[in-house]
């Protein structure tokens, strides 16, 4: 097997080593430009697209040169097992995979940590591992297609949305999803390596294994398929609601171009004495937007790519500081130079690192605000590199904490930040003076849950502002809704009005497509999506998806799929004379997953019948 | 005795299409046996059919008593395929494909290697992508006579070579037949190669076996008359076991399968007025067995074969 492993990595070893030199040599380009080590998005993008796709093509070049009839023999017909030869196939592409997308980036970040003064934490030699997994996964998923007379193994790729898409949690969060991924994939590719490549997955436990993820991509696409048959014709027709908007419904508020038109249709009804006087004012009032829903804060030890800002720059002493996830300091280093000029710690400035007792470090991975902010979930801390000082800027009350990251308007001029309790409106001057400790000038308790809003407009009056809050489940699940709120110079607030828009914009049928075509396929993808980020709080937990409450008929069309998707499945493994224990697994599984996995079974199966008789 | 492969009722479907029918086939171990046939008659399905690499859509194969569908690593080694292409990993040297090939083989036997190897000029250090087709085809022999199999099948392994390429590869493989103890399945369509080295002759036609025997008892199936009907000949369905007959200056030469001296009265009864036996050689009766069902424009437009 070692000699197949070793014949097979030679096949690649030259091009795995090109492309190890020219990534070299992109990271001393761009290290000229800028830090090779900042998660600029392009920067992420380029190289996550590397991997995706580089793991995806080689994995389909690598199987589809075997794959060739005489190639295919000459690679099966040998004293091996089928499972010894794959794994020899498959070690050889997880060495190319590692030496072209994996080993660069620990070369540069091992350069950078012995070479350089630069900040290189434990953290910078986990994103290459990010890098491997990830290309491991689509060199797997390319190989599957190939080697799989599965029809819809391409589909797998929706998997990958939960390793690039979320900020994940914690370090096991990032990464046990990518070794889910590899360890089901590989023991795809190993079930699908046989010596005729034409007969289809037989063990109930490689149809679960494929039909449970391929069922969430084609859930997936299911759902975009209501553009086919709903939302294109309607627009051909020109009878679509994004035409011709439907009034009463929550959607309706965007409609309504200006201002002042939007709050008259957000108060319709109201018999709030000022309701026509507050309209007025707004007419001539500046409009901003706070949105208080919550944010992924930075973790310790995540992945530099998710940063969002590298460095706090003072451009009058010509020194950058970077925050150490290692030291849990922040970093000085001269530009010119790159000589240390001490850190900063909790309690102020130091002159050095090793001056820093347990009580200096930060106690949670602070991210930057502008030039000269630091914050946490609960504290914003302002710093004065000239005089060297770190200041308390502000600090919520026991028992709140920051939701949401600092967001400055222009216009009118205020910084906002959302805590668990409520959200405070700055003076913006002040917020980002680096000397001045800061008060909130409004305090609006959240009217809901902030999960449900999607922000806030805010109107400044002469007597302070009005904040038009609204979001599609404000009410709860597919309650659309706004509230609007009137907080006084002085800090009283008065709640003017609630509407909740009970017209819809679609049809429910069309809203809910996705739940109706396969429910379990939700309570699969999102919860998990929610573990991985708890603060993303559009992925509903188990809980909220048990509370959601849809029209009646919505039960009965996804009871009516179900039924039908069962039935299908068993009069298709009745044709397909498949035994006991296989129809009894895909029963279960359009029992539960509904259409995508009857669409599944589709893929998974010849779509003719041979009879040798016939 | 054993046979090294049996087939019983083999059929392959590749949608309408049909490439075996029914395959009934015993091969007895020991021997070259040489398997014959038009392009499209099943020859390359049938290999694919025993190494398991394609299942069949109904019947049974087996391979050194062993079902073709699920053959074990221990079967395997003890057969060697060679294809006419002679795939090889082209990007290694010949050299360390040896060394690769015989990592699998615990009875690798070097002196066959060496033998069969010696009759073609291959430098171990020259890339497999850089040998000619012949050294190629030498270097594939050799190893796969080298594994020491019990069955070895050659899926037309001479196509492309020159004279002197093919007189040692032929040479290689009479050596080894001689020397070995292994079955060998030869397919070719250079009936001068059959004619050589087959011990037992199996002509496919249409996915269809159509003969199993010796060579002599093959060619002692058809027979060569040539007959004067005084310019038109009968028709062909007249002609018990009629294959093939050609015009060549007013006289019919007719070739025609299974029948005894007696032939030569059903040919007077029919008209002709001198009729001679003739001798037929093998490449001869072979052709003459393809190209019976052979379609031709002419017999399509016609709605007939011959």
């Amino acid at each position: 097997m070692f000699e197949l492993y070793k014949s097979e990595f030679s096949r690649y070893r030259k091009w795995s080593l090109i492309l190890l030199g020219a990534l070299l040599g992109v990271f001393l380009l761009v290290s000229k430009l800028k830090p090779i080590l900042e998660g600029d998005a392009l920067q992420n993008f380029a190289f996550t697209a590397f991997a995706v796709m580089g793991g995806l093509i080689f994995g389909v070049v690598q199987m589809l040169l075997h794959k060739r009839t005489n190639n295919w023999t000459y690679l099966v017909h040998r004293p091996l097992s089928a499972h010894k030869i794959y794994a020899a196939i498959a070690g050889a592409g997880f060495t190319v995979v590692f030496i072209a997308v994996a080993l660069p980036w620990w070369i540069m970040t091992t350069s950078l940590d012995l070479f350089t003064n630069n900040v290189v934490d434990n953290r910078h030699y986990v994103y290459p591992l990010f890098l491997l997994l990830t290309s491991y996964i689509t060199y797997l998923i390319g190989s599957l297609v190939i080697l799989n007379p599965n029809k819809g193994v391409i589909a797998l790729l929706i998997m990958l949305y939960a390793v690039l898409a979320p900020a994940p949690d914690s370090t096991l969060t990032q990464f046990l999803p990518s070794l889910a991924f590899v360890g089901v994939f590989l023991y795809l590719n190993f079930m699908s390596f046989k010596p005729d490549l034409s007969t289809h997955t037989k063990k109930p436990l490689a149809i679960i294994l494929m039909a449970v993820p391929m069922s969430l991509g084609l859930a997936f696409l299911l759902m975009l398929s209501t553009a086919v048959f709903y939302h294109i014709p309607l627009f051909i027709l020109d009878k679509h609601p994004d035409n011709h908007p439907v009034k009463g419904s929550y959607s309706y508020l965007w409609a309504e171009v200006t201002p002042a038109k939007r709050l008259a249709y957000a108060l319709e009804g109201s018999d709030h004495p000022k309701a026509a006087y507050f309209i007025k004012q707004v007419e001539l009032a500046d409009e901003g937007y706070i949105s208080p829903d919550h944010w992924t804060f930075p973790r310790r030890g995540q992945m530099y790519n998710k940063d969002r800002q590298f460095a706090l720059r003072d451009s009058t002493s010509n020194t950058s500081w970077q925050f150490s996830h290692d030291s849990m300091l922040l970093e000085g280093r001269n530009v010119t130079t790159r000589q240390r000029v001490g850190v900063v710690g909790m309690n102020g400035f130091l002159d050095s690192a090793d001056l820093a007792t347990s009580a200096d470090r930060f106690d949670e991975v602070p991210f930057m605000v502008g030039d000269k902010l630091l914050a946490t979930t609960k504290v914003i801390y302002s710093v004065n590199f000239a005089d060297r000082v770190l200041t308390v800027k502000f600090k919520p009350e026991a028992g709140e904490y920051f939701i949401s990251r600092p967001q400055p308007n222009t216009k009118p001029d205020y910084a906002s930040v959302a805590t668990n309790k409520r959200t405070l409106i700055f003076d913006k001057a002040e917020f980002f003076d680096e000397n001045i400790l800061v008060v909130p000038e409004y305090s609006l308790p959240h009217p809901v849950d902030p999960a449900n809003i999607t922000y806030c407009w805010t109107f400044q009056l002469v007597d302070g502002y009005l904040f038009l809050c609204h979001g599609r489940d404000y009410f709860g699940f597919g309650r659309g809704g706004t509230e609007l709120i009137h907080a006084k110079l002085g800090g009283t607030m008065e709640m003017i009005a609630r509407r909740e828009y009970t017209v819809r914009k679609l049809p429910s049928w069309v809203n809910n497509f996705n739940d109706i075509v396969s429910p379990a396929a939700t309570y699969l993808s999102a919860p998990v999506l929610r573990w991985i980020e708890p603060a993303e709080t559009g992925n509903f937990t188990f809980t909220e998806l048990r509370a959601r409450e849809f029209e009646p008929y919505i039960y009965v069309l996804m009871i009516m799929f179900q039924i039908f998707s069962v039935i299908a499945a068993f009069l298709m493994a009745r044709r397909h004379s498949l035994n006991k224990a296989q129809t009894a697994t895909w029963l279960v599984l359009t029992a539960a997953l509904s259409l995508p996995a009857l669409v599944a079974f589709f893929l998974m199966n010849p779509w003719r019948v041979e009879k040798a008789d016939s | 005795m054993q046979n090294c492969i049996e087939t019983n009722g083999l059929t392959k479907k590749f949608g309408k299409k049909t490439a075996l029918k029914d395959f009934d086939l015993t091969v007895e171990l020991g021997g070259i046996h040489a398997i014959v046939g038009s392009n499209g008659a099943g020859k390359s399905t049938l290999f694919r059919l025993l190494l398991g690499v394609t299942t069949p859509t109904s019947g049974s194969a087996m391979l050194l008593g062993n079902d073709c569908q699920s053959l074990t690593p221990d079967v395997r080694g003890r057969v060697g395929y060679v294809n006419e292409e002679h795939t090889l990993p082209a990007w290694m040297t010949a050299g360390s494909v040896k060394k690769f090939q015989q990592s699998f083989y615990p009875q690798w036997n070097e002196n066959i290697y060496k033998s069969v190897v010696g009759y073609f000029d291959v430098d171990p250090k020259q890339k497999v992508s850089g040998l000619s087709r012949g050294e190629r085809a030498g270097l594939n022999l050799a190893m796969a006579l080298a594994q020491s199999p019990n069955l070895l099948i050659l899926d037309e392994p001479t196509l492309g070579l020159d004279v002197v390429a093919r007189q040692s590869f032929l040479e290689a493989v009479m050596f080894t037949e001689t020397e070995g103890n292994t079955t060998i399945i030869y397919c070719s369509h250079q009936m001068e190669e059959i004619e050589r080295v087959a011990d037992k002759l199996i002509i496919m036609e249409k996915g269809v076996l159509q003969n199993n025997s010796s060579p002599d008892a093959f060619v002692s199936r058809i027979s060569y008359w040539i007959a004067d009907f005084g310019g038109k000949m009968p028709a062909r369905e007249k002609i018990p076991g009629f294959l093939s007959a050609r015009d060549i200056d007013g006289i019919h030469h007719v070739m025609v399968a299974d029948q005894d001296k007696s032939f030569g009265s059903v040919l007077t009864q029919l008209g002709a007025t001198a009729v001679t036996p003739n001798t037929v050689n093998l490449e001869r009766a072979v052709n003459a067995f393809l190209t019976k069902n052979h379609n031709t424009p002419g017999s399509i437009n016609a709605g007939s074969q011959g």
